[in-house]
């Protein structure tokens, strides 16, 4: 048995009755979820269990292949980033941490300049709905690899500790995995990231990966400090302070880090009596939480209520946006229950869908049987409470799966496993098929259709949509959100570039301002290209399909005096950009 | 024999295999059952030879605007209720259509043609995966196009879907916007109007009337309520001319309450 309570390759049917016979005699005695093939229903039997399953140099193996799978996602998203487009959200980031950087600079000189008021009020005032973390390390890295050694491109080093949180991300899920078996450690990363959405955004100095790898890093973090993972804590203080620590910046992140209290609260008092004690005990760390909030997001070190309060007014009274999602133009709620979950299954590859689905029913069917295994429960309720916001049918759903990455993320460990425990059936049912072939032919089955979705969508992950729409043609029919943020538009800037005269007014649309010079620092947009503020002062239209914005077309039409497009992106068929040109102009048809 | 778990699971293996395959199958082949340039070239260079003045093309799926970039005859028309569509003054409309696609319920499409009486001139034309039919639509000939007879088209938004129409601000009951209009009465006048944009969504809006008259005589008219999909937004009204040679039709459109965004209307007569 794993600590997990999944079976280990060799683990026969009579080992696990009599294993869930012993445990279910310890549930009787404790009114709380205990797993009866859980091998951790109490403190020193999880220890003993998990020493089982990983011997101190198979855990020292397994962190390096946790490490390695990591550095790997770094790389894969490094060396994918050039063609994505800067996104809507990615201008304001970047703008904010162009101000941050300063601010640093300004505290490396004077640094009790920099934390009086005036200077937090001026520098972090921009963007401050959101916490200063990510953005200070866009801002810091920037600072370092593009300023000060000019090793990379302005955005490129903006993006970067987005990567890092990618790859921190991958790490995470492998250690969540490796609970399970080394395979499953393997496969949970995988079956995350080979999928255009979750690719896709991984690129991105937004905030949706950062707090997602978070989000993970906080349950491992709780799941270490319990002693679910990596054994018996001999200094237990100092992985709550981890904790601690790890849950602070996740609150630094993002303000969805609020829901994560409440859910280890409950998952502390359904644990058994004596890791249950061990719990409640951890749980005080969690205070460290704001303490971080407050020491990296410099805004709050004066006035510090009155921003708290802005903060959270900010997404108590967050706008609603138009969101296209199966022929109806969702303005305000209610929005339909199954939104966040119908939307998965229609973007995410089939096999992906079919394996989260398969693993979220074995968790829940556990957790129903009082069987399912502590680290798991953490999972499926982390994985739970990121989603249930998005069921209530009155918080904003704009955005896509974004908002709810950590449903995927978390439920990937178990989807591991199952392709695990799928692979050694076939295996014991067609002799002539060895194990690890199996186990290879498993993994290739299962991930696939997520990588031929990357190699046939990438860059524009906004608009990628699975098997199960009928991918993107198919989710144009059904009446689904085409894209949003507007970075496809990367797709004819070199026909722009190409053909607009010098000094050409360009109506770019939904690209803000903030995405244009970006893409003209980039040296993406010729410089000398100006922004015009609709099709009436422009001399091109660069549109952007959306079912809301429908009336920008035909403004065009009206203003250009022709409806034919002179070129544009159409993602298998579907359009994504349309250009039009002035009658006259070049690459006018 | 295996026991009952392992053959489960040996089973899943294969539905996984299966579903696998499936979604590879569907995914690489995806590209070669859609257009290429080659066959829209194919498709508008057709048209150019056969299609005559008058005539509309009608794309379906509605998001198959990609033809715009090659079709330069008649006005190419993304239309999603084919059945009520106006397709003013066509005798003939082109059916450019991707029946292959994923969920392009193309049967409703012509279901939707037929339904209006419109019916096919002749078997389906195949470029590549694009089908192109000719329908006869058995439309009363067109007498006059009220609304741009004095102006070049132009083009508005009314619940998603682009239509030829003039904008109108709305006035209230005393004192009601006004558009007068020329052009042959022929026998029949038929009126077109919504509320342009996203504000017809708003909840502040209160029914708006767009009333027609010719020489003080009221000879239809048409209300906008405030949107509410799935129900039609662009709304019209069938009614007789009333007279014979020219005609000057006055629109006035006016609502009850102080919320009043702008509408579109459209007006041609037919014989």
């Amino acid at each position: 048995m794993s600590a997990n309570g999944t079976k280990g390759p060799k683990a026969g049917r009579g080992e696990k009755k009599s294993a869930a016979k012993a445990a279910a005699a310890e549930s009787v005695a404790a009114p709380i979820i205990a797993a009866p093939t859980v091998a951790t229903p109490t403190i020193s039997s999880a220890s003993a269990d998990a020493s089982a399953a990983a011997s101190p140099e198979s855990r020292l193996g397994d962190r390096a292949l946790s490490r390695i799978l990591g550095i790997a996602t770094f790389l894969a998203l490094f060396a994918t980033q050039a063609p994505v487009g800067f996104t809507r959200d990615e201008g304001y980031y970047f703008s904010a941490a162009s101000s941050y950087e300063e601010w640093i600079r300004l505290f490396l000189k004077a640094p009790l300049t920099a934390m009086g008021a005036a200077a937090t009020e001026r520098f972090f005032r921009i963007n401050s709905e959101h916490p200063a973390l990510a953005k200070m390390c866009f801002a810091a890295s920037h600072l370092v690899f593009s300023r000060w050694l000019g090793l990379l491109g302005d955005t490129t080093a903006w993006r970067m500790p987005a990567w890092v949180f990618g790859g921190i991300l991958s790490v995470c899920l492998a250690r969540l995995g490796f609970t399970r078996s080394r395979a499953a450690g393997v496969l949970a990363p995988l079956l995350f990231w080979c999928a255009e959405r979750t690719f896709f955004h991984g690129h991105l100095a937004c905030f949706d990966i950062p707090i997602c790898a978070l989000f993970v890093a906080v349950a491992l973090a709780w799941a270490r400090a319990l002693g679910l993972v990596d054994g018996e804590p001999k200094r237990p203080w100092l992985r709550g302070l981890a904790f601690g620590l790890v849950f602070g910046c996740a609150l630094a992140t993002k303000h969805n880090a609020w829901f994560l209290p409440p859910v280890l609260f409950i998952h502390a008092l359904l644990l058994p009596g004596a890791l249950r004690l061990r719990a409640l005990k951890t749980l005080p760390w969690i205070l460290l939480g704001p303490v971080v909030l407050v020491a990296v997001w410099p805004l709050l070190w004066h006035g510090t209520l009155r921003h708290l309060n802005d903060w959270i007014s900010f997404h108590l009274n967050h706008v609603h946006y138009s969101w296209w999602y199966l022929g109806d133009l969702l303005r305000q709620p209610p929005f339909p229950i199954s939104y966040p979950i119908a939307l998965l299954a229609l973007t995410l590859p089939i096999t992906t869908v079919a394996l989260l689905f398969a693993a979220a029913l074995r968790l829940l069917w556990r957790f129903a049987r009082r069987t399912i295994s502590p680290v798991a429960l953490l999972e499926l309720g982390i994985a739970g409470a990121s989603l249930l916001p998005f069921m209530l049918r009155t918080t904003p759903i704009f955005g896509g799966i974004k908002h709810w990455l950590v449903v995927p993320a978390l439920l990937a460990p178990e989807a591991g496993q199952l392709l695990v425990e799928l692979a050694r059936d076939a295996s014991a049912a067609f002799p002539r098929l060895r194990p690890r072939v199996a186990l290879v032919l498993a993994a290739a089955f299962a991930l696939a259709p997520g990588l031929a979705q990357i190699a046939r969508v990438h860059p524009y992950g906004t608009s990628a949509y699975g098997e199960l729409a009928g991918d993107e043609p198919g989710a144009a029919s059904l009446g689904m959100q085409r894209q949003y943020w507007s970075g496809n538009v990367t797709a004819v800037l070199p026909w722009i570039n190409a053909h607009a005269p010098m000094g050409a007014r360009i109506f770019f649309h939904e690209v803000n301002g903030e995405s244009f010079h970006a893409y003209q620092l980039m040296n993406l947009l010729r410089r000398d290209l100006r922004y015009a503020g609709g099709p009436g002062d422009a001399e091109y239209a660069v549109l952007q399909w959306h079912r809301e914005f429908r009336d920008r077309e035909p403004e065009t039409w009206n203003a250009f005096r022709t409806t034919r497009p002179a070129t544009g992106l159409y993602l298998e068929e579907t359009p994504q950009i349309v250009v039009y040109a002035r009658p006259g102009l070049p690459g006018a048809p | 024999m295996l026991p009952l778990g392992q053959q489960r699971g040996a089973l899943a293996f294969g539905a996984l295999a299966l579903l696998s395959i499936g979604a590879l199958a569907f995914d690489l082949t995806l590209s070669s059952r859609l257009p290429s340039a080659g066959d829209y070239g194919e498709a508008a260079a057709f048209l150019r030879g056969h299609a005559r003045a008058g005539d509309a093309v009608q794309i379906w799926p509605p998001w198959l605007e990609q033809a715009r970039l090659y079709v330069d005859v008649g006005p190419v028309l993304a239309e999603e209720d084919l059945a009520h569509a106006d397709y003013v003054g066509a005798q003939t409309l082109w059916l450019l259509a991707l029946p292959g696609s994923p969920h392009a319920n193309f049967a409703h499409a012509e279901e939707e043609l037929r339904a209006r009486g419109a019916t096919p001139q002749a078997a389906a034309l195949h470029f590549g995966p694009l089908t192109l039919t000719g329908w006869d639509l058995h439309a009363p000939p067109l007498a006059s196009d009220l609304a741009f007879a004095n102006q070049p088209r132009e083009w508005h938004e009314v619940q998603y879907v682009s239509h030829a129409c003039r904008v109108m601000p709305v006035g209230g009951e005393r004192d009601p916007s006004r558009l007068v209009l020329t052009g042959d009465a022929g026998t029949a006048l038929h009126l077109r109007a919504g509320i342009v944009g996203e504000r017809a969504y708003d909840s502040q809006v209160t029914p708006i009337r767009v009333e027609a008259f010719a020489s003080d005589r009221k000879l239809g008219e048409v209300v906008l309520p405030r949107t509410v999909d799935p129900l039609p937004a662009w709304l019209g009204a069938d009614v007789p001319s009333g007279a014979s040679g020219p005609l000057q039709l006055e629109l006035r459109a006016w609502a009850p309450g102080p919320f009043r965004p702008n509408i579109c209307v459209a007006a041609w007569t037919t014989r």
